[in-house]
């Protein structure tokens, strides 16, 4: 065994642990805990007086790393029983904050509590004498896993459908000699009450979380935030204001957009510039200092200037929600005007002031008021997908309704702006109805099939003989794809995609 | 009653099946795909026997697999997590050198592959070659909201009276596929959530694939069903040994290749009128790789104290079923 160097530490579920969340609020509480814990771990190396590389240190907790690489050797006890005490913390802050302000309860979850303490992550740890080896390491430890779940008896939480409802007495239910009516009802009256204390715009009193759902919630609160121990200028810089309002999309039916992006092809850019004899270390450094800057400094100006919020910038990966509360369809048309407009500058004025060399895949939905949260998400993240499986270096925007039904089309953001903004309905105006008759006719009559020229055709007449000139030259890169490229349904698809947007 | 799976049974739905899993009375989990859950576990058909038939009590089946309808024997079982497969070719076989996990010319593995969730046919389970995806779509679709307190329709909701259903439709050419030691008429029956009927089918199974399922598991073997390993309190990625004040693993584990847990949820209890309890557990998905340093006798001669017990054996549900897997077998 070479000298130790490195030590590489991340844990799990990060996507999962955002993902399962129903209002804005747990996004935002998620994503800090992730950040906070990740932060501890870093800070306590630090304090060691040993290098993090990786995430680089901006005075914010924010980002959800997947990996902490950190120069020296930080043991696996250390590291654990760091890791664990952050998350013990948080834990407890929340309990003692619940049993305090519903005092008169007879509280039997300690033992419940504790299960979650113990077994919430999963924790990998590797060392090795590159950042390479021990990243290496780190993912042959994760093939074989390591979570312990958490069995539960009884209905599940109503946000998730999976582990058990978090009340005073869950832990003495006893299947046989419990009765399950007043068991519903002890947790029905529990939730009423917790809602009227914390306030129904955090915890409606017809929910009934998971343990670690209701800590994403509280954790948003400033009285559990103030036991933790950071600095204010270390406190998410999501600072929920005490007048945040959660999104009302389903009571309003506001459509609202998501986006989720990711750089392309990290792995080998890093990859690359090692080989060509530079520090690894160093690399690394700067690259995590130059994105979580970009985060911090690029992309959240540009979004939170009455567009909307950026929930994480962790590092190359982001996740960001558009909404306002718009009254008319004019408004809402407008509304997604501007959100476009954002999207059509997002490359070449947002995503390049980081100055690495490396394209971005995006994913945007346009989505329905009553298409729950989580669903959204998984969207959100199957259209990035999408975007990465069709070429990278490029956007794709679903429209999601509320039967679940979604429209897709995906365009490299050289082409994006030229395209919607060059429409030319036949009265040269922008009523995209036209082009969406004229497709759904010709879709009728199969005339598309085992031809291009009805389709290129078609696109012509609406978008101009030099746009099609261009889409023709460079078909590959507009239209990259697992199969063929598939002319006719990238047409169809911009038709109907472009008839909502524009509508 | 033998242990040993002597049925192939066959599911063909009339229309749509149901593709989540959850609290039922919670629109917010049926509607779309969060609380996905498909196809229905070998739970949900152990309950259909339970429904037709006096005595269970010897009953095992396992599933969920699936088969094309014109031939039902040679049905598909996950593959492997060993096979790295990118666009549906397998492109690498990893193997266990007592160190690390390699491919087959003896390097890491680079890039990045699909997600597990492929299928292969039984007949390839030794040298497959070709892997398919999952022959249903979800398509969600509306349906009545219910009260919250009693199964009727909610005319006067300021939500409008229709959610969403998670569906899920099966292509028409095929079927979903379970084992079963116990035998069952064909008919129609109630399977896979409110009203969603099936077509189902008892077979004799193929005596080729009852010689497979003989076999030893081996060193190295595969799930082919989830796995639900664990106390009552507790699931852990292996059994353990009953009574211990430690966890111990009941199996000399070198190395393990999974996945994260998957939810597995079931209901206890009562019999039909009662209220029957639900229950939520988490389960190694199938498709995981063990590689151990004792060999293990075939599944089916598995020690019962491995498997959780809560009112009867999670065997029945041929929770962990295994085949082994060929060491250093040729791509």
């Amino acid at each position: 065994m070479s000298e130790i160097r490195y030590t590489a530490v991340t844990f799990s579920p990060i996507q999962g642990f955002i993902e399962k969340s129903r209002k804005l609020r747990d996004l935002y509480g998620g994503s800090f805990i992730l950040s906070y814990l990740s932060h501890t771990l870093c800070d306590y190396a630090r304090s060691n007086n040993q290098e993090v590389i990786s995430p680089a240190t901006i005075n914010v907790v924010q980002g959800t790393p997947n990996q902490i690489i950190i120069k020296g050797d930080f043991s696996y006890q250390e590291a654990r029983t760091i890791f664990d005490r952050a998350w013990k913390t948080i834990l407890q802050s929340c309990r003692e904050w619940l049993e305090n302000k519903l005092p008169s309860k007879d509280y039997q979850w300690q033992q419940q509590w504790q299960a979650w303490e113990n077994h919430t992550w999963e924790f990998f740890w590797a060392q090795g004498s590159s950042i390479g080896e021990a990243r290496h390491a780190l993912n042959e430890k994760k093939r074989s896993r390591n979570w312990v779940g958490i069995n539960w008896m009884g209905e599940s939480s109503t946000l998730s459908g999976t582990d058990a409802i978090a009340h005073p007495t869950m832990g003495k239910f006893h299947p046989k000699q419990s009765n399950y009516s007043q068991e519903i009802a002890k947790i029905e009256d529990f939730y009423q009450q917790l809602s009227h204390v914390v306030s129904e715009s955090i915890i409606d009193p017809s929910e009934q979380l998971s343990i670690p759902e209701l800590i994403k919630r509280l954790i948003t609160l400033k009285p559990i935030q103030s036991q933790l121990n950071l600095s204010a200028a270390e406190l998410p810089k999501v600072e929920i204001p005490d007048s945040f309002r959660d999104l009302k999309r389903l009571e309003e039916n506001r459509w609202t957009g998501w986006f989720q992006g990711d750089g392309d092809r990290i792995g080998e850019y890093l990859k690359g510039l090692n080989e060509q004899g530079n520090n690894e270390a160093q690399i690394l450094k700067k690259f995590s200092r130059a994105m979580l800057n970009w985060g911090e400094n690029a992309l959240k100006p540009s979004v939170e200037n009455g567009l909307g919020r950026v929930i994480y910038a962790g590092g190359d990966d982001f996740l960001g929600i558009f909404y306002q509360n718009y009254t008319s369809d004019a408004e809402k048309q407008a509304f997604l005007g501007e959100c476009l407009q954002w999207f059509y500058r997002f490359n070449h004025e947002v995503w390049q002031q980081h100055q690495q060399n490396i394209t971005v895949s995006v994913g945007f939905v346009w989505a329905a008021g009553g298409v729950p949260q989580r669903d959204v998400l998984q969207h959100c993240r199957e259209a990035e997908q999408a975007a990465k499986k069709q070429g990278r270096d490029r956007l794709a925007i679903r429209i999601l309704f509320n039967s679940g039904n979604y429209l897709q089309w995906t365009c490299p953001w050289w082409f994006l702006e030229e395209v919607i903004t060059g429409y030319r309905d036949r009265a040269g105006g922008q009523n995209w109805t036209h082009i969406y008759n004229d497709i759904a006719t010709l879709e009728n009559r199969h005339a598309f099939e085992n031809n291009q020229n009805i389709a290129l055709g078609l696109f012509e007449i609406y978008f101009g003989s030099q746009t099609r000139q261009r889409l023709e030259q460079n078909l590959d890169s507009v239209i990259l794809g697992d199969s063929s490229p598939d002319i006719n349904q990238w047409i169809i698809n911009l038709a109907k995609v472009g008839f909502h947007l524009c509508h | 009653m033998s242990l040993t799976f002597q049925y192939l049974i066959t599911i063909e739905p009339l229309g749509f099946l149901y593709g989540s899993a959850g609290r039922f009375l919670s629109p917010e989990n049926l509607v779309g795909r969060s609380g996905t859950s498909f196809p229905p576990s070998s739970a949900t058909l152990s309950g259909l026997y339970a429904a037709n038939q006096e005595d269970i009590n010897a009953l095992i089946v396992a599933g969920p697999f699936w088969s094309e309808i014109q031939n039902p024997q040679n049905f598909r079982v996950p593959l492997p997590h060993n096979y790295l497969v990118k666009d549906q070719q397998i492109q690498h076989q990893l193997q266990w050198n007592h160190q690390q996990w390699e491919t087959e010319n003896g390097t890491s593995p680079t890039g990045k592959f699909d997600k597990g969730g492929g299928w292969i046919t039984i007949d390839q389970w030794h040298s497959p070659q070709q892997v398919e995806s999952d022959p249903w779509e979800y398509l969600p679709h509306l349906h009545p909201r219910l009260k919250t307190e009693e199964r009727k329709v909610e005319a006067d909701s300021d939500q409008g009276s229709l959610f969403l259903e998670n569906a899920v439709q099966l292509d028409p050419e095929a079927c979903l596929v379970y084992l079963s030691n116990t035998h069952l008429d064909n008919g129609w029956y109630r399977f896979g959530g409110e009203g969603h009927f099936v077509n189902l089918r008892c077979l004799p199974l193929d005596a080729e694939t009852q010689t497979l399922l003989h076999q030893p598991c081996g060193k190295q073997f595969a799930l082919i069903t989830p796995a639900v390993w664990g106390s009552n309190r507790y699931s852990y990625r292996f059994p353990i040994l009953p009574n211990q004040q430690e966890v111990t693993p009941a199996w000399s584990i070198e190395t393990l290749l999974t996945e994260r847990p998957q939810a597995f949820r079931y209901r206890l209890g009562g019999d039909k009128q009662a209220k029957r309890l639900s229950r939520g557990r988490y389960a190694v998905p199938a498709g995981s790789v063990y590689v151990l340093s004792e060999p293990l006798e075939p599944w089916e001669n598995w020690e019962e104290s491995w498997f959780p017990k809560e009112a009867y054996s999670f065997k029945r549900w041929g929770c962990g079923l295994s085949l082994p897997l060929a060491i250093g077998g040729k791509s």
